[in-house]
């Protein structure tokens, strides 16, 4: 898979961008949904389940494209639908300052448009 | 024990010991709004503590949180309004090695240690009277000294179901009907009692064997000092159920609508809803997501919706029920 905006519309985070949780961000599992808790701002968010799950694999710190297959893998989506919300989700999750991505450089994405497990 | 200092301490250097919150607090000098949680008896205790500890030992130690100098140091944890005496102030909470440096605007400025131990109102502006004061001290100062000792206080009224619970809460922000709806199920079935009108600690008592366990035992400012509900009531009560209040019902909506709330929805609820908590810093925080996902997962908590009329009270009282025997 390339990291090319594709489908319904421009994607905003290439597959090699790398994806961490921000550090300090509070978070809670429930009955498969997640709450966060940002201290610095005050505010608070609940995930759904594929969100709750996106928030895990943030904590290993891996690629874009390596948590879309991840979920590709584990749930019954369609790639293009996949590949554009988690383009959505994360973008929020980052403009909410709770992940932060660091876009990749050089010959990074290339390396990193695959499974890493 | 929590200390509590006022600002008039020098002239008044004898203090009053009560029973807040499952805790022992000793307070200088004695304020007539805790009258109904003095600790009976208590005399033996008040004289024996305070040759233990002399109070300029503890000013000593609020001093070390809010030297001047150190203005400028420390962690910013907020700075923005709160409705504190009637009125939206501005507040600030540093956070200093020692404790918790709060500024607010009209008052003066508290002074909590990082252990909850000590706190003070350390330098009243002349224009605050007394009344604002002890607000001050028997609320930010006092509910975070008990947060750092583990116990939570929320936004809630609550009603007790027996002589020994389980009590039912009632969360929501002001003007939501907390108290409304509290004192319309006093007396609504036998044993039912109101026990908290707007401020409930909670605390989750895992260690011991039990559950989420609420401490009606806290000043209610809003109403009189002899009219606290939670005066004569258990120190500590199971907590059964959470309705968190929603919109309020119309005039012409036929009764109470009760709708379960997913765990995380009421876990964030209860955050929401915790006095406060903009004072916390992180480690602080973390402990109270701690509580709230705990009393998520062990308590039914649902939304409630219902008009403030009297004649639905048969209505709420079976919906208030229900959620008791639901848990």
């Amino acid at each position: 898979m390339s990291g090319a905006p594709r489908g319904g519309g421009e994607r905003r985070l290439a597959d090699g961008a790398r994806v961490a949780r921000r550090p300090g961000v509070l978070s809670r599992a429930l009955e498969g949904e997640t709450i966060l808790l940002d201290p610095d701002a005050g505010t608070y968010y609940a995930l759904n389940e594929v969100g709750s799950r996106v928030w895990d694999l943030a904590a290993e710190g891996p690629s874009v494209a390596a948590i879309r297959h991840r979920l590709l893998a584990e749930l019954t989506v369609d790639e293009e639908t996949l590949a554009r919300d988690l383009d959505d989700l994360l973008a929020r999750l980052a403009a909410e300052g709770l992940v932060e991505v660091r876009e990749p450089v050089g010959g990074e994405e290339s390396a990193e448009d695959g499974p890493d497990d | 024990m929590i200390e509590l200092i006022g600002p008039s301490v020098a002239d008044r250097p004898e203090r009053g010991i009560y029973r807040i919150a499952g805790r022992t607090v000793a307070v200088s000098p004695p304020l007539d709004e805790i009258e109904a949680f003095r600790r009976p008896g208590g005399a033996g205790e008040e004289s024996g503590a305070a040759g233990s500890i002399h109070p300029p030992d503890r000013i000593d130690r609020i001093d070390l949180v809010d030297r001047p100098e150190r203005a400028g140091g420390g962690t910013l944890l907020y700075r923005g309004p709160a409705w504190i005496g009637n009125a939206e102030r501005t507040v600030q909470c540093l956070r200093l090695p020692e404790g918790f440096r709060i500024a607010i605007e009209g008052i003066g400025r508290l002074a909590v240690t990082a252990d909850g131990r000590y706190a003070a109102l350390t330098a009243p502006v002349a224009a605050a009277g007394p009344s604002l004061c002890t607000e001050a001290l028997l609320g930010p100062a006092l509910i975070l000294a008990l947060a750092l000792g583990g116990t939570f206080s929320v936004h809630a009224s609550a009603v007790m179901a027996g002589p020994a619970g389980p009590l039912v809460a009632f969360v929501g922000p002001s003007g939501a009907g907390k108290s409304t709806l509290a004192r319309l199920l006093d007396g609504a079935r036998p044993g039912w009692r109101r026990v908290a009108d707007d401020i409930l600690p909670l605390a989750h008592r895992d260690a011991a064997g039990g559950g989420p366990t609420a401490f009606p035992h806290f000043p209610q400012l809003k109403l009189a000092a002899d009219a606290q509900p939670g005066a004569g009531a258990p120190e500590a009560l199971p907590v059964a159920a959470l309705f968190v209040l929603g919109r309020r019902g119309t005039d012409g909506s036929p009764g109470p609508v009760s709708r379960p709330l997913p765990k995380a929805a009421a876990a964030l609820a209860l955050v929401r809803h915790t006095a406060s908590a903009r004072l916390f810093d992180g480690p602080l925080l973390d402990r109270h997501l701690d509580l709230c996902t705990a009393v998520a997962e062990r308590l039914p908590v649902a939304e409630l919706d219902y008009p403030w009329r009297g004649e639905v009270v048969p209505g709420l009282a079976e919906t208030v029920a229900a959620g008791l025997e639901a848990a």
